[in-house]
């Protein structure tokens, strides 16, 4: 570890501890510090051409520094394994990280950094639409660089040069809310929301796919992002006799709103919650047994049983061994291993041209024949792809938790733009 | 008396906490005059002068100054009326040169408009130069106010206190800590005045009053003791009395 | 008797100034291919201009405001929601729309805080103005037409004539106009004969009273043009990063504000300047090491009680002495008073 970093320092850049989580396995794989502290597969493996640059804007620290770690990892692995491969055509991918730390306000200047200093060939990253709203103008607009989006999200962004790789309200609601209703007889939902947009506009869809199939939305609520306190509205699911919580809260309001609702009984009581971003990854914010029983419905969940997706299960945790951040749908890993497989198949399309205007064309049209969960197809126009969707309920076993697929749907038309 | 009444204290009465500052004062101070308040120590000269000044309230009574009630006036609006206090306590303004505490003086007039934009900055400067002159301190002119002795700050703040052309000027123990050289001369800046001036003055140098002053007020213990010109109040016995008896 | 005069020889003062103004105007030139680099320049020289807008208040008023962010924030939300809700956005509307909302937003603030009926002391302008600035942070955080917590980004270009305005050299010298223009204009009022006003008001602001002067209406003035500044500073601010946010409003980047004067001096106008760029140049080089970035506000709250314990005049204080700071306000700095006719 300590060579690792003489080699840093010998290279002037200002030692970058951040990547203290991933060095070791960077170092095994054969990456060494590159240009402006990005990181580059050594040279006997590289060739002699100009790497490819590709920024990673996400949380590594706040609130959602667990999506954001998560995220990082993915990004390393996937290019890792791109590099070994051959690099695209021939140019290696070297990755820089700067950590949007949660907060938007900070997120802007580091991003910039990421435009100016970097000069960054495509971002990727953003995990709030909080967030994406704020970096994609220094990225898309002031930065015309390009910017792949790579977490579920309330649709509607439909911006030029900004592709969103993760799941869209009609991809997660369409199965999942009919099948509340009507294999789970669901008719009373709860909607507990964070206040910003994602809960706001994702509520919008989510109603009317709950009344056109006779559900019911009791209440719909707003709260601050730090909100500890839940009680009042735990006795409103209660009062109103919720069947079903349809949860859009996020951390750091998350966790003690699961607790409490937990502790009250709810599931006991025989209520279920369903929340859309719920996957393995979610045992970084609570015990398993707050979230036994929960409904969600993502592109990919570990126990889902292809070789393609296996097989990447096992190099990803072979690349990082015992790791906290498992590669799961919900924290949008799925959506940057996409966002990277898909800036590579039009990288090859273009043959080799970076400039904006001839990768996002390209990209318009990729396709992945496989991926975790299955392929993905960009449809042409609408900056959004379609994916495999599996409906799936979680089951916590001791202290981890495991989700049984109910149902599969293949290739699900995003419906955007 | 044919001049007019230019100050009238009426029955006027500020308690401390349990001490009686003030009770039942009166005083009549005619226009043109130069009337001193004396008594010993503790008997309220400096409390009155407050109270005529505008820093303290008083519980009861009133102060009529140029026909018009300013019991309860601020100082801006006293200092607009004509009223021009120094205090016992030099008040001038210490890290400022002797120049531009005369000019702050000088320019209080003016509204804040005029001031930013410095119109008289060239016109002040004839005033400025002719009462450093007056009062003798020319030489100190570019000095830091806080720089110079007691004296010359005493004189700083009278001429301060006379910028704004007042009609009536307060003035609390303005010898206080002078040589005999000072207070002569302070005598002598002030006698002119008296054409365009009245002065009420608190003193403990009898000398100096007696120098300068055509009425008297003496205070003893919060109230009137005798009031009258200086020969009356030589010659009264209640006077001399309280100065024998007390310190 | 005869005391020496402390009247200086030379002023220190002019000499900083003109070296700071010399290093402004060269930057672009020695950074021009860090681009990034251009754009922590612009963002000290906007910050600068609160910082001023700070050092009017307290270093010549003697008002302790503890939100100056407030009008700073505001003007900023003005100009993104017009922006994003009337896509307007020229500089010749955007400007003195900022301005106009600092400035009645702070002479609002000072008729509430300065001209009730008792003299209003030190500690309560303090924490008015603190409540103040966290009240409204407070308040468009839950404000879902103005972004909530998480702010409006996305903000309409800053448009002067046919020009688009982004980060880089242009928006630099945009930067650097503005704030010449405000220096220039501060430096003027504070050495007039409304500067002498001022500077007799926070030695004793009493004796002020009894000369006949209405000290409130005097704090007033001076309170809502640092308010203005402010406002405008929000505006570039806003213009520049593309963002607005609660965090840009509330006592945090006041009090920033309070440490950026202090630290450089205040009473100065340069001594803002200067602390502005020393503080944000040594974050920006700190922000990359995570272990500094923990800590570095504890270390900056540490100057900050360091500064205002054992030398309030700032790092300025070392070379400027009061004396000079203060100033002299009669012709031409007079000298020639002392020859009698």
């Amino acid at each position: 570890m300590s060579q690792e970093y003489a080699t840093q320092r010998q290279s002037g850049g200002v030692t970058r501890r951040r990547f203290l989580t991933g060095a070791s396995a960077l170092a095994s794989a054969g990456w060494v510090a590159g240009s402006a502290g990005g990181w580059l597969l050594r040279p006997e493996r590289a060739s002699a051409a100009t790497p490819i640059k590709v920024g990673i804007a996400t949380d590594i620290t706040g609130a959602l520094a667990p999506f954001g770690n998560a995220n990082w990892q993915v990004a390393q692995f996937v290019v890792t394994e791109i590099n070994q491969q051959g690099n695209i055509l021939g140019q290696p991918i070297e990755l820089r990280l700067e950590d949007t730390a949660s907060d938007p306000k900070v997120a802007i200047g580091n991003v910039r950094k990421l435009i100016q200093e970097y000069r960054a060939d495509v971002v990727l990253g953003g995990i709030t639409s909080a967030m994406r709203q704020a970096i994609k103008d220094p990225i898309v607009n002031r930065g015309r660089t390009l910017y792949i989006y790579p977490q579920l999200y309330e649709g509607q962004e439909c911006t030029k040069h900004l592709y969103c790789t993760g799941p869209t309200p009609a991809q997660q609601c369409d199965e999942l809310i009919p099948y509340l209703i009507k294999k789970q007889g669901r008719k009373r939902f709860a909607m507990p929301s964070a206040n910003y947009v994602w809960p706001q506009l994702l509520n919008k869809y989510a109603r009317k796919v709950i009344e056109a199939h006779g559900g019911e939305v009791v209440f719909e609520e707003y709260y601050p992002l730090d909100q500890p306190e839940y009680s009042a509205t735990i006795a409103k699911i209660r009062v109103g006799k919720v069947d079903c919580v349809f949860n859009t809260i996020i951390p750091p309001g998350l966790q003690p709103f699961v607790k409490q609702l937990y502790e009250s009984g709810f599931q006991r009581d025989g209520g279920m919650i369903s929340c859309l971003y719920y996957d393995e990854n979610l045992l970084n914010y609570h015990p398993a047994q707050e979230m036994d029983g929960l409904f969600s419905c993502l592109d990919y969940f570990q126990s889902i049983k292809d070789p393609f997706s296996e097989g990447l299960q096992e190099r990803y945790n072979k690349m990082f061994p015992g790791t906290k951040y498992l590669f799961t749908a919900g924290v949008a890993s799925t959506g940057m291993y996409r966002g990277i497989k898909f800036y590579e198949a039009a990288v090859k399309a273009t043959n080799g041209d970076l400039s904006r205007e001839a990768v996002s064309a390209a990209i318009d049209k990729a396709t992945l024949a496989s991926g975790p969960g299955g392929g993905a197809q960009m449809v042409p126009g609408k900056m959004h792809c379609k994916m495999n969707m599996y409906v799936a309920r979680c089951k916590a076993e001791g202290n981890k938790t495991h989700y049984d697929i109910i149902g599969k749907y293949d290739m699900v038309d995003p419906k955007e733009c | 008396m044919t001049e007019p009444l230019l100050l009238e204290v009426c029955s006027l009465s500020r308690t401390f906490g349990p001490l009686r500052a003030l009770d039942g004062v009166n005083l009549s101070v005619r226009s043109g005059t130069f009337h001193g308040l004396i008594g010993p120590n503790g008997s309220g000269k400096s409390t009155l002068l407050n109270v005529i000044a505008g820093r303290h309230v008083p519980d009861t009574g009133s102060v009529m100054f140029d026909k018009r009630d300013i019991t309860a006036s601020t100082p801006y609006e006293r200092a607009r009326a004509g009223l021009s206090v120094k205090f016992q306590i030099t008040t001038v303004i210490g890290l400022l040169s002797v120049y531009d505490n005369i000019l702050l003086a000088l320019q209080a007039r003016q509204n804040p408009w005029s001031l930013m934009r410095s119109l008289t900055r060239h016109a002040l400067h004839v005033e400025v130069t002719a009462m450093l002159e007056h009062f003798r301190l020319l030489h100190r002119a570019d000095d830091l106010a806080g720089e110079l002795s007691h004296g010359e700050q005493q004189w700083l703040e009278i001429a301060m206190a006379l910028a704004s052309n007042p009609k009536l000027l307060l003035l609390d123990e303005p010898t206080g800590g002078m040589s005999p050289e000072e207070r002569r001369v302070t005598g002598e800046l002030l006698k002119p005045i008296k054409a365009h001036c009245t002065l009420v003055i608190v003193e403990h140098d009898l000398d100096f009053i007696r120098a300068i002053c055509d009425q008297l007020t003496v205070l003893d213990q919060g109230r009137v003791l005798d009031s009258g010109t200086v020969e009356d109040i030589q010659r009264s016995a209640k006077v001399q009395e309280v100065y024998t008896t007390r310190v | 008797m005869l005391n020496r005069s402390s009247a200086p020889r030379f002023g220190i003062l002019p000499i900083v100034e003109a070296v700071t103004l010399a290093g402004i105007l060269l930057a672009p030139f020695a950074l021009w291919s860090r681009p990034e680099l251009i754009t922590l320049a612009t963002n000290v020289l906007i910050l600068a201009l609160l910082g001023i807008s700070f050092d009017l208040c307290w270093g010549y008023s003697g008002i302790m405001s503890f939100g100056q962010a407030l009008f700073f924030g505001v003007a900023g939300y003005v100009v993104a929601l017009v922006g994003r809700d009337l896509d307007f956005s020229p500089i010749s509307g955007a400007l003195p729309l900022a301005a106009l909302s600092g400035l009645l937003l702070a002479l609002a603030f000072a008729g509430f805080l300065l001209l009730g009926r008792k003299k209003p002391t030190n500690i309560f302008i303090a924490l008015g103005t603190l409540t103040g600035s966290y009240a409204a942070e407070r308040l468009v955080s839950g404000w879902q037409y103005v972004g909530a917590g998480n702010g409006l980004s996305a903000v309409k270009l800053l448009q002067i004539g046919p020009i688009q305005m982004v980060e880089g050299v242009p928006f630099y010298f945009l930067a650097l106009v503005t704030l010449l223009v405000c220096y220039c204009g501060s430096r003027l009022l504070v050495r007039s004969q409304f500067g002498l006003v001022l500077a007799g008001i926070r030695q004793n602001e009493e004796r002020l009273t009894f000369l006949g002067y209405r000290v409130q209406i005097y704090k007033t003035i001076i309170f809502s043009l640092a308010g203005m500044i402010a406002g405008i500073a929000g505006m570039l601010f806003t213009y520049h990063q593309g963002y607005i946010g609660p965090g840009n409003m509330g006592p945090g980047l006041s009090t920033t504000a309070v440490l950026y004067c202090l630290f450089g001096g205040a009473g100065t106008l340069i001594g803002p300047v200067l602390g502005t760029a020393t503080i944000e140049v040594v974050s920006y080089i700190l922000a990359d090491i995570d272990r500094m970035k923990q800590i570095w506000p504890i270390i900056l709250g540490i100057v900050l009680l360091a500064v205002v314990v054992f030398k309030p005049t700032g790092i300025l204080g070392f070379f400027v002495s009061d004396r000079e700071r203060i100033g002299s306000y009669g012709i031409r700095g007079g000298k020639q008073r002392r020859t009698k006719p």
